[in-house]
């Protein structure tokens, strides 16, 4: 199975871009990145056209999703009418490969490390992915499954995911694994924007600071946020595009799609780059003068319409005004914050945790030498950078107040990486830095990801998800029969609703149903339904030996309750000491008890 | 054609300058001040749980109807319900004992806007 896994990865992110880039790029990174850009976004058009006429969840929708993204691909080759080119490595192109594939074992070695991303969004979409392939029909209503009759959310996110349930890889793991893929390549929109705006050394230099020392799309994915994260892959492609002298329609129109159909708030962050390259070069925008352009984007964008069409109901779901007090809690975290507290998370922090980092304030300082010391040498790209820093941080400062622009802040590793690259680009120098910096392990890199250890702090995020916790899922797996429906300790409103324990992984994982709190800020649900939900677990926190709740909780057919390390509301005293329950699980984090 | 061209990427430039300028006005414009404070007072306390007693201040009067969420840290919702007013600006709330700051939020909407407020409150 692993192998059609491998088949239908190649199929779904390389086949398409191969066909219609393969010997008409030039230069490999150039190629490689077109590749990549174009194929997930034209295997989505397929998937989400194929829906149209259907909707079952089988193998005989990815063989003619795949046949349609064929043609399509063949046709859109055709399409460009460019001659075939040799390709062209040369010494410089060879220095980029060897950091790509560095940077692809060293994700690839933190993938098979930690085998799974943590957060609760890997876990919201996972369960979506799971209940429509187990329902074995693409839909937004997950009853029974889950409480959901409805939601939104960009589209590669939902459509690829339940394709790899067919070959048994369940939705974790394929989610997981896109991040640290796509992390491996972050590196390569920055090396090309890099050198269009330098040169080779500086460029070299970048990709080498961006992958390994200053990766926002790790830091961002890894930790839970991982559909902001791969869109950040998107907008840097996108960036580079419209900045490439010979403007391909179809690389531009692809990223543009590509970031919002995984995460459509990076857009707001393209507004500095186009206003500073309208300053500057005006005539960057040359393209948006092609009719090929424009029938590209709309003749595809077309395509997306029945996905859109499914969902639509739930569209503007998270804009809604009682739908605010979801994301309320992190909304209002920066909003008093004194101005230095301010400057200090915006310039000095990870977009995940706002973790303060010596190695950032370095990077600011490095980056503002940079753009004095070449100020006359690199007119064009210097003017450009300082004018997009100086934008982007006016917007970051006034949109901070909301957590899905705070993140924002990421982009501040891009500029430093690129100064911190002008200053030290000595290949050899940089990889006797990479292996001191892989020694020492210092965050934010790339190598301190293999550090992280799980946090027992109540009320804490469990940074990863331990072996303890598979052990457990295998116990369920193996012992506990099919119709099992767990309790898990967590979950609520909208988007604050996870569980600490993780235990909304269950269900992608083993099957078993779960019973919890609604999870999804944009989703709709029944709202009596969901309040008697939150009541109950209020109430069944308090005394979970109450006769009328376990009454309850069986009309719910409630089996088992799942109870992690940094046990949430629930008390797993209460349960030890009850004669309503029976311990049947524990390892060192993990306990599950059986109701009576 | 050359000055068409040149007029369309001018106007190009101009919507690009319109939308960034909407986005900053957008996000500094300041919120509405409905509300004014959330008052929860600890009215019994046991070895599982504590009853408060909590009362809602409003800047403006009139019809509004308001959410009330609880969570504990981040991870899960204990209490979320409708308050509408005039009619009631008071509830009782109920929390196991924990050891532990809840989080309380309120959002409310008025004929003006949408306007929130975070309190912490200890079980």
């Amino acid at each position: 199975m692993s192998v059609l896994a491998f088949i239908l990865f190649l199929q779904v992110f390389f086949v398409p871009g191969m066909i219609i880039y393969w010997k008409r790029e030039r230069e490999i990174s150039k190629m490689i990145l077109k590749i990549i850009v174009s194929s997930g976004v034209i295997n989505l058009f397929s998937f989400s056209f194929i829906l149209l006429f259907r909707s079952v969840i089988d193998f005989k929708l990815i063989f003619l999703s795949f046949i349609f993204s064929l043609f399509l691909s063949f046709f859109i080759r055709n399409l460009m009418k460019e001659k075939k080119v040799s390709i062209k490595i040369g010494k410089n192109g060879l220095w980029c490969l060897v950091f790509l594939f560095v940077s692809f074992l060293l994700n690839f070695a933190l993938f098979l490390y930690h085998k799974s991303i943590i957060g609760a969004d890997v876990g919201r979409f996972a369960i979506i992915s799971h209940a429509i392939f187990l329902k074995g029909k693409f839909g937004t209503n997950l009853k029974p499954y889950d409480m959901a009759e409805d939601f939104f959310y960009f589209p590669s996110i939902i459509l690829f995911p339940p394709l790899f349930e067919l070959v048994s890889i369940d939705a974790i793991t394929f989610l997981s694994f896109l991040v640290f893929f796509f992390s491996s390549l972050y590196g390569l929109p920055v090396y090309l924007i890099s050198k269009r705006l330098f040169n080779e050394e500086i460029a070299l230099a970048s990709f080498f600071f961006s992958s390994f020392f200053l990766n926002p799309l790790i830091n961002i994915g890894f930790l839970g946020v991982f559909p902001y994260a791969i869109s950040i892959f998107y907008f840097l492609s996108l960036l580079y595009f419209i900045l490439e002298k010979n403007k391909d329609f179809i690389a531009i129109s692809s990223s543009l799609i590509g970031i919002m159909s995984f995460h459509a708030y990076l857009l707001v962050l393209l507004f500095p780059f186009l206003l500073s390259l309208s300053i500057l070069n005006l005539k960057s925008f040359s393209f948006l003068l092609e009719r090929k352009f424009w029938s590209f984007l709309l003749f595809f964008s077309l395509f997306l319409v029945p996905y859109l069409f499914k969902t639509s109901k739930s569209l503007f779901v998270s804009f809604e005004d009682n739908r605010k007090l979801d994301i309320f809690m992190f909304s209002t975290f920066n909003r008093n914050l004194p101005l230095i507290q301010r400057l200090q998370f915006i310039l000095f922090t990870s977009p995940i945790g706002f973790n303060k980092n010596i190695f950032l304030f370095i990077g600011f300082l490095v980056f503002f030498f940079a753009l004095i010391k070449n100020y006359k040498k690199f007119c064009f790209g210097v003017k450009f950078l300082l004018l997009s820093f100086v934008l982007s941080f006016f917007l970051v400062f006034v949109s901070f107040d909301d957590m899905n622009f705070a993140r924002s802040i990421w982009i501040n590793w891009f500029f430093y990486s690129l100064g911190l690259a002008s200053i030290f680009n000595d290949n050899k120098l940089n990889l006797l830095l990479l292996f001191l910096i892989a020694i020492t392990k210092i965050p934010p890199s790339l190598f301190s990801y293999f550090d992280l250890r799980p946090t027992y702090d109540k009320g804490q995020i469990p940074w990863i998800v331990w072996n303890s916790f598979y052990d457990a899922i295998s116990f369920i797996k193996y012992n506990t029969v099919q119709n099992s429906t767990f309790l898990i300790d967590g979950g609520g409103a909208g988007c604050t609703g996870a569980s600490a324990s993780y235990g909304e992984r269950i269900f992608p994982l083993t099957s078993r149903k779960i019973f919890y709190f609604s999870d999804y800020c944009w989703a709709r649900y029944d709202e009596n339904e969901y309040r008697k939900r939150v009541s109950l677990y209020r109430e069944f926190s308090i005394n979970p030996s109450d006769e009328r709740l376990i009454k309850k909780l069986k009309e719910y057919n409630i089996t088992h309750i799942f109870i992690g390390p940094t046990d949430v509301v629930l008390n797993k005293n209460l349960f030890y000491n009850s004669s309503f329950y029976k311990l049947i699980y524990e390892n060192r984090d993990f306990k599950i008890f059986e109701i009576f | 054609m050359k000055i068409e061209t040149s007029k369309f990427l001018k106007f190009f430039r101009l919507a690009v300058i319109f939308t960034f300028s909407i986005l900053i006005i957008s996000f500094t414009f300041p919120h509405p001040k409905i509300l004014n404070d959330i008052r929860c007072e600890k009215i019994e306390e046991t070895s599982h749980y504590c009853l408060f007693n909590c009362s809602v201040i409003l800047n403006k009067y009139g019809n509004f109807s308001g959410r009330i969420v609880v969570t504990h840290s981040g991870w899960a919702t204990l209490y979320d319900e409708i308050l509408n007013f005039p009619s009631n600006n008071s509830f009782t709330l109920k929390l196991p004992k924990r050891y532990y700051n809840y989080i309380m939020r309120f959002g409310v909407k008025g004929v003006d806007g949408f306007d929130s407020k975070e309190e912490v409150i200890f079980c």
